[in-house]
């Protein structure tokens, strides 16, 4: 099991989309699940495909909006770039991720019966 | 929180763009691939690697598209709208099951709701009265003649008794009415007006829709006269004019004010106009009251105090009622009690029973129609086996299935839930113009009830739901194989269902049956009652009531001077066969004597007779025979000679074995009437033939007829055979009789067949009407329910009997075969039908006139006919079995 990708916890996927267009400004679907999985080094197991449920409900939500484009090598493509609401609601879920990993960071430490395999 | 509600808005309204959204997300995921695959390119694969390699990392482009699509709208709304496409398509393939099935629900649910709206408006609940559910009428019995009625109507001293000394009621009213004269531009006519106690309009508590209401002090001595006038004379009268009020109108010559209209639902009396009377009223004799056209009797309404039974109000009266014995001692039979019942039941009468019997057969039919619906969803689902296997084999999931089939049988459900709706709107409005017919109180506003439109809707929906899920048990959940592998309908799989099915239609057979037995003996009834021979001729048969004002015509002599002249002219007038005068009206009866006197022949029981006073012409204008003796001459009329000509009832059962003629008779009846002679006894010169003289339907009581000219007293009728329809001649009566003296009123004019329509022919007309109707529908609802099970079994049975055929079998064989399933069918139906139609018809026997409840017309013709259309029901598809092609048969696979 150690050795298979991680599987994405719900509304992890929203959270990396977001911060991907935070970090990088408008990107399209490719791009974006492109980045994902470098930014990861590749231990997300991820069909890219699922990358446009998450963009639509984003988008749904008001949090980031889409424009069609022109890609560096002249393809056309969708570009979706995050909203002002979408920034706040990022600060807000990322302040969320790291509360939730120090406290599971914590409770894992605590000595366990058996050793760590 | 506004971010989601934002997202569920958006998700909706995508459902409405879907096409340019797909598009557009088509668009996207192939420029998704080709950026992916210029990439892999980049990284030195082949053009076929680069696209395979970026079509695996995508995860399949349908894969893509149905998840984008799954979060894009709502899921199972997109479902549902394909579903319910999907449900009309497929029904748009049966029509001829969709209108059975539609026709069915909206049949059941329609009648019903008409029925159950008018009994519950009508009949449960008709008054627009304060406290209606505890408003009674009161009145005196005879205990020695349980059933009867010895009257409703009180002296105005006997109701200010039982207001003042009761502790039952909350307040008890007298009302009585009272025709009188109203005269206006040198027309005078008689208008049918109402008085009340002054506590009546706080009483019924109903305010006045336009003016002023009547209020207690209206009733005060030296108070101005004034009159609050009923919505329908209002509407005839005056044109719906709202500057009546404050006007004056001439009532019994005396100028009284307007002061406002009572609202179309306030209908007490159906009454022209309303007026109080005061409480302080000197009682008048009956000669005053009759002399000066006072009301003298009046109607008791009490309102019961909360909680209080009729049986403890009936005691309370009673005791009050026993202290007023001795003032009123000809008003109460030796033994009496107090009855207080109903409002309601004192106007409705009979008719509620009537209506209960209503509700039954329509509860009958709302059974066989959900039955008949039922087994229509389960042959029309059972043909689908292999079709729902099929698409349980490609992949359909049994919820998605069962929700496909849920879906069909709500549409079906809904449409006919709808047309259901309809139908009772519209029938009710039909029978709304029925009113005399349905002899509900005139307050009635007979609307479509919701609540039990609601309870049909909920019942049939429930059952086109319930059954409409059979496939899910019959056909979801068998061997995808078998289903498969058989054909379409296969006679195992859908054994059970058949014997549900066999069921319904046994069931459906029964009911029917049930209601054709029921509606036979109505209408063997309606067919004796309008069939029957009432003694006289009734066609062409003219009458009316002559109304003299004043005291003109108060003498017998001045009477006698009236129609001498009046019917000799009338005889005149080309097209009139006879004219008579009489007191009462032929067959519907007229005054009666409560006992007579008979010298030599002291009795206990009362000896009630009849009591008619007629002129010469009288017996030949009905058309009655004279059986001995003679009848009454026109020497007798004018010397007012005191001699009766009796009927064959009161000669037999008064004189039994003996010659009556030359026997001396008295009507005691007389004695209390002023202006009438006192003490007189009538000498019996004849005996004429019996004809009706209680109404059609009772039978004939004993009956004296004594000339007009006996007394003066009271108002006559005139009656006239005519040698053309009578309603033609009615204005040259009215100008003859004017001609004579314009002072007497012609009023009510009708012919006896009128006549008798609204007391006889009505009741009985409806009951035709109603359940005549219901057995219809019935019997055709379970012919449908029939010819669908047989359809159905023969076309399971296809190769059975291609391979009967083919081994040599006659079409005569394969007929019998079919047929005796059938036969079968029909015949349990029918043997149940009959056995509960035996055992419950006596209940119905009060519904019933001239026919007993075991009349063998209704319970051989019901089931003979039900037999002949069931078997056309059969032979229908058994013909098709016989014209099978045994190749064609054996390869129906």
């Amino acid at each position: 099991m150690g050795h298979s990708k991680l599987d994405l916890l719900q509304g992890t996927l929203d959270l990396m989309v977001l911060q991907t267009l935070a970090s990088m400004g408008p990107l399209h679907g490719y791009g974006i699940a492109r980045r994902i999985e470098q930014a990861s080094g590749d231990e997300v197991l991820l069909n890219q495909g699922t990358i446009y449920a998450s963009l639509v409900r984003l988008q749904q939500r008001g949090w980031i909006s889409a424009e069609w484009g022109t890609s560096d090598n002249n393809r056309k493509a969708k570009f979706y770039s995050i909203t002002k609401r979408g920034r706040k609601q990022l600060t807000e879920d990322a302040a969320y991720w790291q509360r939730l990993s120090t406290v599971m960071d914590r409770v894992l430490a605590l000595p366990g019966e058996e050793a760590e395999p | 929180m506004i971010d989601r509600l934002r997202q569920s808005l958006q998700r909706f309204l995508s459902l409405f763009r879907r096409a340019r959204l797909d598009q557009e997300h088509d668009a996207e995921v192939a420029a998704h691939l080709d950026l992916a695959i210029d990439e892999n390119r980049k990284n030195g694969m082949s053009a076929e690697e680069a696209r395979r390699q970026a079509l695996i990392q995508l995860g399949g482009v349908a894969q893509t598209k149905e998840n984008y699509r799954d979060h894009r709208g709502v899921a199972w709304l997109e479902t549902l709208f394909r579903d319910l496409r999907f449900a009309l398509r497929m029904l748009r393939k049966s029509p001829g099951f969709c209108v059975v099935a539609i026709l069915a629900l909206a049949l059941g649910i329609g009648f019903s709701s008409i029925v159950f709206s008018i009994f519950y408006n009508g009949i449960l609940n008709p008054f627009p009265y304060r406290d209606a559910n505890r408003l009674m009428a009161i009145s005196v019995m005879d205990d020695r003649n349980a059933t009867r009625q010895f009257r409703p109507v009180f002296h105005l001293d006997e109701i200010i008794a039982f207001r003042n000394q009761n502790h039952t009621f909350e307040d008890i009213v007298g009302v009585s009415s009272w025709d009188v004269l109203y005269s206006r531009k040198g027309i005078t006519e008689l208008v049918h007006g109402c008085v009340m106690t002054p506590n009546a309009a706080e009483f019924y508590g109903v305010p006045p829709m336009l003016g002023r209401g009547l209020m207690e002090r209206d009733a005060q001595p030296g108070a101005d006269p004034v009159v609050l006038l009923g919505y329908e004379y209002w509407k005839k009268e005056f044109q719906q004019d709202k500057s009546v009020v404050g006007k004056t109108m001439m009532i019994d010559n005396q100028a009284r004010t307007v002061i406002g209209v009572m609202p179309p639902r306030f209908y007490l009396f159906g009454a022209d106009f309303y007026a109080l009377i005061s409480w302080d009223r000197t009682e008048p004799s009956m000669a005053d009251a009759m002399a000066n056209n006072e009301p003298y009797f009046f109607f008791p309404n009490g309102i019961l105090k909360k909680g209080i039974s009729r049986d403890t109000a009936n005691a309370d009266l009673f005791a009050i009622a026993q202290r007023l014995v001795p003032l009123h001692k000809d008003d109460y039979p030796e033994k009496f009690h107090i009855n207080t019942r109903g409002f309601s039941d004192a106007i409705v009468g009979d008719f509620k029973q009537t209506m209960f019997f209503l509700i039954g057969a329509v509860a009958l039919l709302l059974l066989i129609s959900s039955s008949n619906v039922a087994s229509l969803l389960l042959t029309h689902h059972s043909a689908r086996a292999k079709e729902i296997a099929l698409r349980s084999a490609l992949g359909a999931s049994r919820g998605r299935l069962i929700r496909q089939l849920l879906l069909e049988s709500f549409v079906l459900g809904a449409v006919g839930c709808l047309a259901g709706s309809f139908l009772a709107y519209g029938g009710l409005k039909a029978a709304k113009t029925l009113d005399a017919a349905l002899q509900i109180p005139g307050e009635s506003d007979i609307s479509l009830n919701w609540q039990v439109l609601l309870f049909a809707v909920a019942v049939s929906l429930l059952t086109a739901l319930l059954f409409g899920l059979s496939p899910a048990f019959f056909a979801v959940k068998k061997d995808l194989r078998e289903n498969l592998q058989s054909s379409g309908v296969n006679a195992n799989s859908s054994q059970r269902g058949g014997k549900i099915r066999a069921g319904l239609v046994v069931g459906q057979v029964a009911l029917s049956v049930l209601l054709l037995v029921f509606a036979g003996l109505v209408i063997r009834s309606f067919i004796a009652i309008t069939n029957f021979d009432p003694g006289i001729s009734t066609k062409n048969m003219f009458v009316a009531d002559i109304h003299f004002p004043g005291h003109q015509y108060d003498s017998a002599e001045s009477k006698r001077a009236y129609f001498e002249q009046a019917l000799a002219r009338i005889s005149a007038i080309p097209g009139v066969v006879n004219a008579a005068t009489a007191l009462g009206w032929p067959i519907e009866g007229g005054p009666r004597t409560e006992d007579v006197t008979i010298p030599g022949k002291p009795h206990d029981k009362h000896w009630t007779t009849s009591f008619e006073a007629c002129s010469e012409g009288y017996f030949q204008t009905l058309g009655s025979r004279l059986l001995r003796g003679r009848l009454i001459s026109s020497s007798d009329v004018a010397s007012a000679r005191r001699i009766a000509v009796v009927n064959q009832t009161l000669s037999d059962q008064y004189f039994p074995n003996q010659n009556p003629i030359g026997q001396q008779i008295k009507f005691n009846v007389l004695d209390q009437i002023p202006g009438t002679p006192h003490d007189a006894y009538f000498e019996i010169v004849g005996i004429v033939r019996d004809f009706r003289n209680v109404g059609l339907q009772q039978s004939v009581q004993p009956e004296a007829f004594v000339p007009y000219t006996f007394s003066g007293f009271g108002d006559r009728n005139i009656l006239v055979r005519t040698a053309a329809n009578p309603n033609l001649f009615v204005n040259t009566f009215r100008q003859v009789l004017a001609d004579v003296d314009p002072n007497p009123i012609l009023s009510h004019p009708e012919t006896l067949e009128g006549l008798l329509h609204t007391h006889e022919y009505v009741k009985p007309k409806f009951r035709l009407i109603s359940f005549g109707t219901c057995a219809g529908i019935g019997l055709g609802l379970a012919l449908i329910g029939l010819f669908g099970v047989m359809s159905y079994s023969v076309a399971l049975q296809t190769q059975e009997l291609g391979v009967r055929m083919a081994l040599g079998a006659q079409r005569s064989d394969i007929l019998t075969l079919v047929l005796r399933k059938g036969v079968l069918l029909v015949g349990s139906g029918l043997f149940l039908g009959l056995l509960v139609a035996f055992l419950s018809v006596r209940i119905l026997q009060s519904q019933l006139w001239g026919v007993s409840a075991f009349d063998p017309g209704a319970f051989v013709l019901a089931p003979l006919a039900l037999l002949a259309a069931g078997l056309l029901a059969c032979y229908l598809p058994a013909r098709r079995a016989t014209r099978v092609d045994p190749l064609v048969a054996l390869r129906y696979e």
